[in-house]
């Protein structure tokens, strides 16, 4: 089995993907660093083949890739904008939109019920289906909003390896400042592909973050237009879920992005 | 430049109003450079002498004797200083902060529920007028109360606009600070309810700097006041949806430049404009509309045209209207001049020199009584087409007198009458209108604005961002630009040519002077889904949305299992309950899964009674709601004490690089008080304020190491370049989490 080029550990995901499709989620491996454990850092690592031109096609195919993500995750916010519930539902189908109009259906009415007046007794009942939907889509909420916080609360590091051979490591912190080391003696082209690994990571990182921009305004603005009380906070997965389902069906364009958009 | 436009340019200057009396220009064309020596206060005794002439003339047809009233230096000054304090807040708007006029943080400038809204009366308004006046409004107050909450406000009484008083002596007394609009200083939508005689038109158009005004004025008509509630109401609460329908209208009348030029190049290229839905550089249409033929010259500019498209023609019924025409002007206290003043002068007129007949224009008579105009919005481009002030500002500019041209100022009819009859709102001109204001005088179209405010109701904005986002603020710009051209040319005579100084000032007066009548949170209701009401295709249709890579599953694709919602019938019909009657009927709801799903109600308006309390339904899911919120709150939190952390480090930033023969083994850390054991090579430090410490790295030899110098370099651009944009994102991200914590329930 081929080994993966970019392997991205210290955080987890949904489902223990990348949603930019670039990084494969690592587990957590023994400490590579002494001063630290590894959960406390997010660690970027590109494992590049020992032949110089295979590792510049596995770089430039990794930051291509990320550029066309910055692409659709424009594109998925977009269309999160344009979303309107009722045509969504009345073209029904097989698209993300329907996916996410029906996660929002179900978390409508126990909203609903849950934002009437408490003063009474409840004149609202919600089938134990509908408050099971509403308890997992609270879960999923709070898990989401804790792996997306440890991409703030951690600072950022980046290896290279060329050839299993570690060429060189860097730390990025909150405000920017860089801290590269560079093993001896390594040539002009060995620092080409630590620099591109770090430009990949940091791309990422700002895409990731972006995404999340992506969905706590989407998942807003949903709440507003479907009227689901607490939308904004429920309806988090379900938007995520959406713009990752964007992102994989804009896969199938050419070019990755609708025309006009490159 | 094209030959037509250079000829408007060489030949003397038209502005578009035409005086009803004579068939004549209202101003006389002027060499631009007559106008320059006007615009700088120099007029030579020729100007006055033919100023006066031509004033007089019209006196002795309107039988006016008073026409020309010399102000005292003491009130100039005052005019003066009036000026100087307008042309600051102008210049910050312009120059220190462009974007968006309300505090950051404040929130979604297009929602009341973030921005407030308030009315303002008059202080000196009779108390028994004003009562009935608010009872009248109660609907629409009601409306604003709940959306706003407490960011709702009445200034009345003594909190009332006192006469004479200029926006920073009312927003001083009130205690209100001047620049961004901070909405719980006082709400961002204002309604101005009073005539501009009692709340002058200057006040409105310096509070509409960094406010969504608008003016609703049907003097002592209680009624009106009532029924234009009613319908801002109706809209907003779903109980009326219009098709997404805009029309043009732009006579073109024979041998006259003014129309010549803002028919070909303003309503023109507006409607060309809009028949593409996101060019580049440009606000992009949220939505796909129907333009209808343009109603340009002598293909249906006519006052036929005019009275079918505001005649509540449900085939003919816009949406949205814009018109671009001469409005019609008549002399000061002339007895049609308050009912007819700033009328719609159309096609049917033949010209300049002409007698302008009653049949020629169109005004607010000509709006038939049982016309329903309701939820429409339309943008009037002509002289007068809002209102009148009493004072001439153009004679104010070059003769430092305030000739009266008016008996008072007044709300033009015509919009009056149609918000009478179901409009939400009219965008339209105060004074004179320069028909050359959207070109500029290299040839090159400047009509930005109006692109900007079509494009901006065209998505369902309300009209107060309308007009913020694209007349406020050019003439904040223009203003700014103009003072300061006008300063360097009293050292430097030759600073500016006289044409282009024309221009500018021009630009700057018409900028102005667009002011909106009706409130200004009003949105146009038109249609957001694909329903019964999609307009059928009559004339050019918008072309699609743009491509937003919707992909649609080929047949040979394996059946994606597609979610159908389990609908609780019980759950249903209790929804029903709890919201609020909608005109759209509701389908039975069958028990099990559903092959059709029921269509999914709109957004509606919820009454006060209905909306969530603090306490929520027991279920158990309360608490557990309620620790979700914990969550968030506690992410916004860490997001707050990171930026926090940035904010004290950004001071520096630091970029190194070392090397070492054991990469393995070296303990890294950003902890300067850790051992790093490998060999700094170089270290960039840059300031915040861009000052550099730079160490490059050096070989055995003392020479430098390129090859690690040009690495490093390449890894300071990427952290300058990461930085900023990561920064950018965690501060907008912690804004869409303040966002969410703000709103209910």
């Amino acid at each position: 089995m081929v080994a993966p080029a970019f392997t991205f550990s210290g955080m987890s995901l949904p489902e223990d993907r990348d949603p930019l499709g670039v990084w494969e989620l690592d587990v957590p491996r023994a400490a590579a660093f002494a001063a630290r454990t590894p959960t406390e850092d997010l660690v970027w690592r590109a494992d590049l083949p020992a032949a110089r031109s295979a590792a510049r096609e596995v770089l430039q195919a990794g930051l291509a890739r990320i550029a066309v993500r910055e692409q659709q995750l424009n594109v998925a916010a977009q269309r999160l904008r344009y979303f309107d519930p009722v045509p969504a539902y009345r073209e029904g189908a097989r698209d993300p939109e329907a996916a996410l109009l029906a996660a929002t259906m179900a978390l409508r009415s126990p909203a609903v019920a849950l934002g009437a007046r408490a003063s009474e007794a409840p004149a609202l009942e919600t089938s134990p289906e509908a408050q099971a939907a509403y308890r997992d889509s609270i879960i999923q909420c709070e898990t989401l909003l804790a792996q997306f916080r440890q991409l703030i609360q951690k600072i950022a590091r980046m290896e290279t390896r060329v050839g299993n051979r570690l060429v060189a490591r860097s730390i990025v912190d909150w405000t920017g400042d860089v801290q590269t080391t560079w093993l001896a003696e390594l040539t002009p082209a060995d620092m080409q592909d630590h620099l591109d690994t770090v430009r990949l990571a940091l791309a990422s990182r700002c895409a990731l973050l972006r995404l999340l921009v992506i969905v706590t305004s989407g998942a807003l603005g949903l709440a507003i237009k479907a009227q689901v009380p607490g939308g904004q906070f429920l309806l988090l997965p379900a938007v995520y879920q959406y713009v990752c389902d964007v992102l994989k069906a804009l896969e199938a364009l050419p070019g990755g992005v609708p025309e006009g958009w490159q | 430049m094209p030959d037509e436009l250079h000829t408007f340019f060489q030949e003397d200057l038209v502005f578009n109003g035409v005086n009803a009396i004579t068939g004549e220009y209202g101003q006389p064309p002027l060499s631009s450079r007559a106008l320059v020596r006007l615009i700088r206060g120099l007029p030579s005794p020729d100007d006055y002498r033919s100023f006066v002439e031509h004033q007089k003339r019209l006196a002795a047809l309107a039988k006016i004797s008073d026409r020309l009233t010399r102000i005292s230096d003491a009130r100039f000054e005052q005019q003066e200083a009036d000026r100087a304090v307008h042309l600051k807040e102008l210049r910050f708007k312009a120059h220190d902060q462009a974007k968006w006029p309300v505090k950051p943080g404040a929130g979604n400038l297009a929602r009341v529920e973030d921005v407030g809204w308030a009315v303002i009366f008059p202080s000196d308004m009779p108390a028994t007028l004003q009562e009935e006046i608010k009872e009248a409004l109660q609907p629409l107050l009601a409306l604003r109360r709940q959306q706003a909450g407490d960011l709702f406000r009445i200034y009345e009484g003594e909190q009332g606009y006192r006469s004479g008083e200029r926006k920073d002596q009312y927003f001083q007394r009130l205690g209100i600070g001047p620049g961004l609009a901070d909405p719980k200083e006082m709400p961002f939508y204002i309604m101005l309810v009073g005539t501009p005689n009692e709340i002058p038109y200057g006040f409105q158009y310096q509070l509409d700097v960094m406010r969504g005004v608008g003016r609703l004025d049907f003097g002592d008509d209680v009624e009106a006041y009532h029924e234009y509630a009613r319908h801002v109401v109706a809209a907003e609460t779903g109980l009326v949806t219009l098709p997404r329908r805009a029309a043009f209208f732009a006579p073109t009348n024979p041998g006259d430049r003014a129309t010549q030029l803002s028919g070909r190049y303003l309503a023109q290229p507006l409607y060309e404009n809009l028949t593409v839905p996101a060019p580049e550089r440009e606000l992009a249409l949220a939505y796909d509309w129907e333009l209808l033929p343009l109603f340009l010259g002598e293909n249906g500019a006519t006052h036929a045209r005019l009275q079918r498209l505001l005649g509540g023609d449900l085939d003919q019924k816009p949406a949205l209207l814009f018109t671009a025409s001469h409005g019609v002007e008549f002399p000061a206290n002339h007895p049609a001049q308050l009912r007819h003043q700033g009328a719609l002068l159309c096609q049917d007129w033949p010209g300049p020199g002409q007698e302008v007949r009653r049949e020629h224009y169109f005004t607010g008579e000509d709006v038939a009584e049982d016309a329903d105009l309701s939820g429409m919005m339309v943008f009037i481009f002509a002289c007068y087409g809002a209102g009148t002030p009493e004072l001439d500002q153009f004679a104010l500019q070059a003769f430092k007198v305030r000739e009266k041209i008016a008996p008072h100022g007044f709300t033009a009819a015509l919009p009056q009458a149609l918000l009478k009859r179901g409009a939400l709102a009219v965008l339209g001109h105060v004074e004179r209108a320069w028909g050359y204001s959207f070109v500029s005088p290299i040839g090159r179209l400047e009509n930005q604005a109006f692109v900007t405010a079509m494009r901006t109701l065209m998505n369902g904005e309300p009209v107060g961002v309308a007009t913020d986002s694209s007349f406020n603020m050019r003439y904040a710009e223009l203003s700014s630009d103009l003072s300061a051209d006008l300063e360097e040319l009293k050292w430097d005579s030759g600073y500016m040519s006289d044409y282009e100084l024309a221009h500018r000032w021009t630009a700057n007066n018409d900028a102005r002077s667009y002011v909106v009548i009706g409130d200004p949170a009003v949105r146009s209701p038109f249609v957001r889904d694909g329903g019964p009401d999609e307009p059928s295709l009559e004339g050019s249709r918008a072309e699609e949305r743009p491509d937003l890579g919707m992909v649609t599953v080929p047949d040979d694709q394996p059946e994606v299992e597609s979610v159908e919602p389990e609908v609780d019938e019980r759950l249903v019909v209790a929804s029903q309950a709890a919201i609020s009657e909608s005109s759209t009927p509701r389908p039975a709801i069958q028990e099990s899964a559903v092959q059709e799903p029921p269509p999914m109600p709109r957004p509606i308006y919820v009454p006060a009674e209905l909306r969530a309390g603090e306490d929520g339904v027991a279920f158990g899911l309360g608490d557990q709601f309620d620790r979700l919120k914990e969550s968030l709150r506690a992410f916004t939190d860490q997001l707050a004490v990171s930026l926090g952390k940035a904010a004290e480090d950004i001071v520096t930033l630091d970029v190194r690089t070392y090397s070492t023969p054991d990469l393995a083994g070296v303990a890294q850390s950003l902890d300067e008080r850790e051992e790093v054991r490998a060999t700094l090579r170089a270290l960039t430090r840059v300031a915040f304020d861009g000052d550099l410490d730079i160490y490059m790295p050096e070989k055995s030899d003392s020479s430098i190491d390129q090859a690690l110098w040009m690495v490093h370099r390449a890894m300071v651009e990427e952290a300058q370049d990461s930085r900023a944009r990561f920064l950018a994102t965690m501060a907008e991200l912690a804004t869409r989490l303040l966002d969410s914590l703000k709103i209910g329930p």
